[in-house]
């Protein structure tokens, strides 16, 4: 990758949202969508878009969501649709589930296309669309091969197991009821996991390629070897704790003598320690989770380029934990009532820890003469879907 | 009047500061030669949301931004133009509390009572064949995973196939109701009932019982099983209760589908449990008709609450068989590997719930003292 030219300047992000002005607007919104059996969720997505861009502010002005509930509306129908036959085809002839699902695998790279086409276009800076470039034969090629080689991978493995003999012998132990059939889901998984990184990465850069603001192109500057470092940490960390974890209950439990527990206060003590070991679970995932969170946000943010602009993402994985650990706690606590504020808090925490690094004069101005996709100018386009991916 | 804001040329991304007049007529300038000057009411205003500034859409393409929004909105009520009526929910405080209340109070009165009243008006409404079509594969399944063929002498077999066939509702001919019988293997114990009609019970739960008329009431309790459509509520409830929960937290983040789980677990829990009342007082108003003691059922759900089925053998050694390990929570995972959870409804009694009383709350089944209580005091009902 060629080095940056020099910084200009540093313009940070900010987020104007208020957790207050946002609980109006989310109670609101959910009344309206329960009474209307969520018809109105569609407009309730609009505001809630709308909100949330028009509070992100970068350089004085603020971004803008200019969607047309209308046409989510029509998204959600046909995907309801789509979902409802689904689950009806399945229920009745279960052997056609595996055609539907081949279907829907067909589809599904048109859709992600459509869907992001359709938010970029929708989202606007400074007067000016962002825009998404329809490239469905791509679109494909990343979405397939991925899918092949996955499938390879598990066959070949398959086939390996299967001429193993081991597997014969488990099979013949009539107890056991084994059949090597039900080692195909635990193959697969081995197969999927290592190739997630990589999928990361090439879904990540197809998104980053096709966008562009005004006269500006998007374009990433990171190889796989960058997502893979991330998820192999992340891996490891969760191996560690998992050992660790395993290694203290182990001691705990020959203190309390849980190995011949019989008298309730042993036993109430093992079940207390169970309980422990739960939250202390969930802890360290939310700590990982962070860490995901903080390090790929960080990683695909610092390898965009816009023109010869660049961002600059601090996310740090312990105050994300702390967000992450707080929310979840305040949502529990208020029954709900708190995910507007969570919602805030985390939003704001992003934008104060993003800028954007300005390297060329002549890029923004030529975003300024731009005369593509300014407002106003209608999209006009049918097939413009938005469903949720 | 005059508004202050940031005023764009329609084309490019070219910001100017600006200020725009509106005289007594409701004729608008800006002194910009691009923008025009127009009527009041010909410009498109967006709606208000919180403080984001809004835009004004001038008929020559001009669009003016502004965070005046007290300004703007009294030019509006004095000039024409639609106010937002949005906004107006969202910022008064009457409206904004009773919006709370309503939601608390439909989302409350929905999950706990709407959902399982139109799970029975919808599986009742259904054609019964679609409870043949839900139970289709069921039997192959659970044949393959779990069963074994059954090791129990014909005589007994005839026996309680003939009974089974006398204890059958009147228009029975609506399903195909059917007694097989199977070795439970790990499982157990137990009885089940897959919604076209078929009631399987297992050699171990023959077995446990003291009498033929233990096995009669808990087939009784199998076929109110059938009879209530319960598998048909489960599937229906299930899928509104995903739809409406999904509905109020929408957008929530990954860490927070953590907080989901719980409504949601507890939810179906007192659905299931209110079916196995349900199911529980179809048997003891049938017997009660039938002038059956109604003793027997008491008996064996009591017996069976400290029968511990094969599978549990592990935890059941280490915990000397107090640990709480729910046989139902055992059964409800062996069911979802065979992906057919919702097609068969199993019948199994639980722990007692004295000293893990919370247990209760995610259990599928109500506490068994309880149940047993109901069929000795033969309450008037």
């Amino acid at each position: 990758m060629t080095e940056n030219p020099p910084l200009i300047r540093s313009i940070p992000f900010q987020f104007k949202g208020t957790a207050s002005e946002y609980f109006k607007i989310w109670i609101v919104n959910l009344c309206l969508t329960i009474f209307t059996v969520g018809i109105y969720s569609a407009w309730a997505k609009v505001r809630t878009l709308r909100y949330f861009y028009g509070s992100t502010w970068l350089d004085n002005n603020n971004f803008s969501y200019l969607a047309d509930p209308l046409k989510i509306l029509k998204g959600r129908i046909i995907a309801f649709t789509a979902l409802i036959a689904y689950f009806l085809i399945w229920e009745i002839y279960p052997e056609a589930g595996f055609w539907i699902l081949a279907a829907g695998v067909l589809f599904f790279p048109t859709i992600m296309v459509l869907a992001l086409s359709f938010n970029m276009n929708n989202s606007a800076y400074r007067n000016v669309r962002f825009s998404f470039a329809r490239d469905f034969k791509n679109a494909y090629v990343i979405f397939i091969i991925p899918i092949l080689i996955i499938l390879g991978l598990t066959w070949l493995g398959y086939s390996l197991l299967e001429s193993a003999d081991f597997i014969a012998t488990l099979e013949n132990q009539e107890e056991s009821g084994f059949k090597k059939e039900d080692l195909l889901p635990s193959v697969f998984m081995l197969s999927l996991l290592p190739m997630l990184p990589y999928l990361d990465y090439i879904r990540s850069r197809f998104i980053v390629d096709n966008t562009r603001y005004g006269k500006s192109d998007a374009s990433f500057h990171t190889g796989g070897w960058s997502f893979y470092k991330i998820y192999l940490k992340a891996f490891l960390y969760f191996f560690l704790v998992g050992i660790f974890a395993s290694i203290l209950i182990g001691v705990f439990a020959v203190i309390s003598g849980f190995g011949e527990a019989s008298t309730e206060e042993q036993i109430e003590s093992a079940s207390g320690l169970g309980l422990i070991s739960v939250f202390v679970f969930y802890g360290f995932s939310f700590i990982i989770m962070a860490y995901v969170r903080a390090a790929r946000t960080n990683m695909i943010f610092n390898h965009i380029r816009f023109g010869e602009n660049t961002f600059n993402s601090k996310l740090k994985t312990m105050p994300v934990f702390w967000l992450y650990l707080t929310n979840t706690l305040a949502v529990i606590v208020s029954v709900g009532l708190l995910i507007p504020w969570a919602q805030i808090r985390m939003a704001k925490y992003v934008a104060d820890n993003t800028e954007f690094e300005a390297r060329t004069l002549d890029d923004i101005e030529a975003a300024k003469q731009s005369q593509n996709g300014a407002l106003g100018e209608e999209l006009g386009d049918a097939f413009d879907l938005d469903i949720g991916l | 009047m005059q508004l202050k804001g940031r005023l764009f040329d329609g084309k490019s991304s070219t910001a100017f500061e600006a200020v725009i007049t509106i005289d007594e007529n409701g004729i608008v300038s800006s002194g910009q030669t691009f923008v025009g000057s127009c009527a009041f009411n010909e410009i498109v205003i967006s709606d208000q949301i919180g403080h984001v500034p809004r835009s004004l859409r001038f008929p020559a393409g001009a669009i003016f931004e502004t965070a005046e929004h007290e300004k703007l909105n009294e030019i509006i009520s004095k000039f024409g133009g639609r106010q937002s009526l949005l906004h107006k929910f969202e910022s008064r405080t009457s409206y904004v509390v009773s919006a709370l209340f309503l939601s608390v109070a439909v989302i409350i009165w929905t999950s706990i009572w709407g959902i399982p009243i139109a799970s029975k008006y919808v599986a009742y409404a259904l054609p019964t064949e679609v409870n043949r079509y839900i139970a289709q594969g069921t039997m192959e399944t659970l044949d393959d995973r779990l069963f074994k063929p059954s090791q129990l002498s014909s005589d007994i077999k005839e026996s309680l196939t003939k009974r089974f066939k006398q204890l059958l509702p009147e228009d029975h001919e609506k399903l195909n109701y059917e007694l097989l019988f199977r070795d439970g293997g790990l499982i157990g114990a137990n009885a089940f009932a897959l919604p076209d009609g078929k009631v399987i019970i297992t050699d171990e739960l023959v077995k446990l019982a003291d009498n033929e008329e233990e096995i009669v009431s808990v087939l009784l309790h199998e076929i109110g099983h059938v009879e209530q459509r319960h598998s048909l509520r489960n599937i229906v409830s299930h899928a509104s209760l995903t739809a409406l929960l999904l509905a109020v937290t929408g957008d929530v983040n990954a860490a927070s589908t953590l907080v989901l789980a719980l409504p949601n677990v507890l939810l179906e829990s007192s659905y299931s449990q209110e079916l196995e009342w349900e199911a529980d007082t179809y048997s003891l108003n049938y017997m009660k008709q039938h002038n059956m003691s109604t003793e027997h059922f008491a008996n064996f759900i009591q017996r069976l609450e400290n029968y511990s089925p094969p599978l549990d053998d592990e935890t059941t050694i280490a915990t000397d068989n107090e640990f709480p390990v729910d046989p139902d929570v055992t059964i409800a995972e062996l069911d979802i590997s065979s992906e057919d959870e919702e097609a068969a409804v199993t019948e199994k009694e639980q722990k007692p719930d004295n000293d893990i009383g919370w247990l209760s709350y995610i259990s599928s089944h109500p506490p068994s003292s309880e149940r047993a209580a109901r069929f000795r005091q033969q309450p008037a009902k």
